[in-house]
């Protein structure tokens, strides 16, 4: 399997139009695990970490049906290739930055993937849309339960399941919702929505890019404590607050429509003007153009534009998409900026 | 996990990049936001990282009188220190959590406000758990003066010891 294979789709979690699909992108929960006596990653030789690859991987090929998913030695893979998994979700940005051997498997509709080594000896996630989060949870349990039939994971009676970092122990579990909140970031109302999620222990966070939280209206929010509750609590609070967001973030959209519809129409529409002229587009700036066309078709301003098609350019406008699809070549004078700009172009006038 | 300018409870997380090296940031709700209208304000030229640097610093060297006076172990497995610990707040090993178990207690109470577990047990901790959980139950059930149920939970008490014995 080639990773330029998977240039041709999007990935299958952002093809959500059902329900929320206005605001919500996708759902994430993932479970942390560790195999006993084997140091923790920060703390593991170069021999152990090709140990635990190989061990974890012997397990895995007993429980996963392989023929359905992808193995790759994240050793073996340019920068690039590391960047494009981590721009998929299916790696994490510590997991391309880590050292020693680690690996990545993940089932073919990219939906379910477990890193090797990552922070923890292992990290499994599924991520789904909004209907099938029930389905999901199972599946990952029905996952974790076959593999700890055939191998020990640490855990201690009182701290639950040990993880590297305390933060992450007991469950392990880490649920998340990713947001698309240009409404409340807009009217500056996300002061209220952290302060919100602070009082019944969830976490927001910026979803693309680091160094600010938000970028392009996008937010994830998750549950800040793993210990204490079991898994279905965690998941069932993160999955009571959603809502609340959803109709806050719906209920400022409205007012702003019936308030300064001439200003929101404006907004979505030079957006859309900008991507369709501008010859050199930065990421943080096609996360913004992107974000305002979002909310011109969510609004219904904006018409023959489907959500898919936006949330595709969400994933396939970062750099190492860019570099994949022109295999890395650039003409004379050329920039990534001029490519995303042709990219985004191409995107919205097909 | 505290917030690093006001020393509330910190629930927002940025991370932030200067020249390859990734900090986290840790603020509370309220510090949260002015923290990003900070960063948003074209205005302001010098650094961010001047800025919380300074935080951290304080924070930091705080916090290292602070674990002279806890501990001095180091796990024999995996040679993590606790102040190697604190600075990078991970742990080396599952030892660790064996070899600092009261700082790690304290530590887990501060984050998750609980410090038991109380979600799935691997298979061979099942009927521990159900005996756990169980027991709990009884005891509810006794302060409510509802005797029948507690006769019941009793009995199934009973058949899962003498199960777990056999």
């Amino acid at each position: 399997m080639k990773l330029s294979n998977l240039m041709k789709n999007t990935t299958q979690w952002l093809r959500n139009e059902g329900e929320n699909a206005d605001i919500v992108l996708a759902n994430r929960i993932r479970l942390a695990r560790n195999i006993p006596h084997f140091p923790f990653v920060s703390k593991m030789s170069e021999e152990k970490s090709v140990q635990l690859e190989s061990f974890v991987k012997e397990k895995l090929d007993r429980v996963l049906p392989m023929d359905q998913y992808n193995y790759f030695i994240l050793n073996d893979l340019s920068e690039t290739d590391l960047h494009f998994l981590s721009e998929r979700h299916l790696i994490s940005k510590e997991h391309v930055r880590g050292e020693g051997r680690r690996s990545v498997t993940f089932s073919l509709d990219e939906k379910f993937s477990i890193m090797i080594n990552e922070e923890d000896h292992l990290r499994l996630q599924v991520i789904f849309t909004q209907d099938e989060a029930q389905s999901s949870w199972k599946k990952l349990e029905d996952l974790i339960d076959q593999l700890e039939a055939i191998v020990d994971f640490s855990f201690d009676r009182r701290f639950g399941y040990l993880t590297a970092c305390p933060t992450n122990a007991g469950t392990g579990l880490r649920v998340s919702t990713m947001l698309h909140l240009p409404a409340l970031q807009m009217t500056n109302q996300m002061g209220k929505i952290y302060q919100a999620a602070d009082a019944v222990n969830l976490v927001i966070r910026g979803f693309f890019g680091e160094g600010t939280a938000g970028m392009g209206d996008f937010f994830q929010v998750s549950n800040q404590i793993t210990l204490g509750k079991n898994e279905k609590e965690l998941i069932q609070t993160v999955e009571s607050v959603v809502p609340q967001i959803l109709k806050y973030e719906r209920s400022v959209r409205n007012k702003m429509l019936k308030s300064d519809r001439g200003r929101i129409e404006e907004h979505c529409h030079k957006a859309l003007t900008t991507i369709k002229e501008e010859s050199e587009i930065s990421f943080r700036e096609s996360l913004r153009l992107l974000s305002a066309i979002r909310l011109g078709v969510n609004l219904e301003l904006i018409p023959d534009v489907g959500i898919k098609k936006i949330n595709e350019g969400l994933i396939q406008s970062h750099d190492s998409h860019l570099k994949k699809s022109t295999k890395g070549h650039l003409g004379d004078d050329e920039t990534w900026e001029m490519i995303r700009a042709r990219f985004l172009q191409n995107l919205f006038t097909n | 996990m505290k917030c690093e300018k006001c020393n509330k409870e910190a629930t927002v997380f940025f991370t932030e990049i200067k020249q390859d090296e990734k900090k986290e940031i840790h603020l509370c709700a309220k510090c949260a936001e002015s923290y990003q209208n900070y960063i948003a304000d074209p205005h302001i030229t010098h650094s961010i990282s001047d800025f919380l640097g300074g935080l951290l610093q304080i924070f930091a060297s705080k916090e290292q009188t602070e674990l002279k006076e806890t501990s001095k172990d180091v796990c024999s497995d995996c040679g993590m220190s606790i102040h190697e610990f604190h600075a990078s707040g991970r742990l080396g090993c599952e030892r660790d959590y064996r070899v600092f178990r009261s700082d790690i207690k304290d530590l887990l109470l501060k984050i998750h406000g609980k410090s038991r577990h109380r979600g799935k047990v691997p298979h061979s901790l099942q009927k521990w758990k159900d005996l756990v959980d169980l027991r709990k139950r009884l005891n509810s059930v006794i302060n409510q003066e509802k005797y029948e149920e507690a006769a019941e939970i009793r009995d199934k008490i009973k058949q899962l010891e003498s199960a777990h014995e056999a």
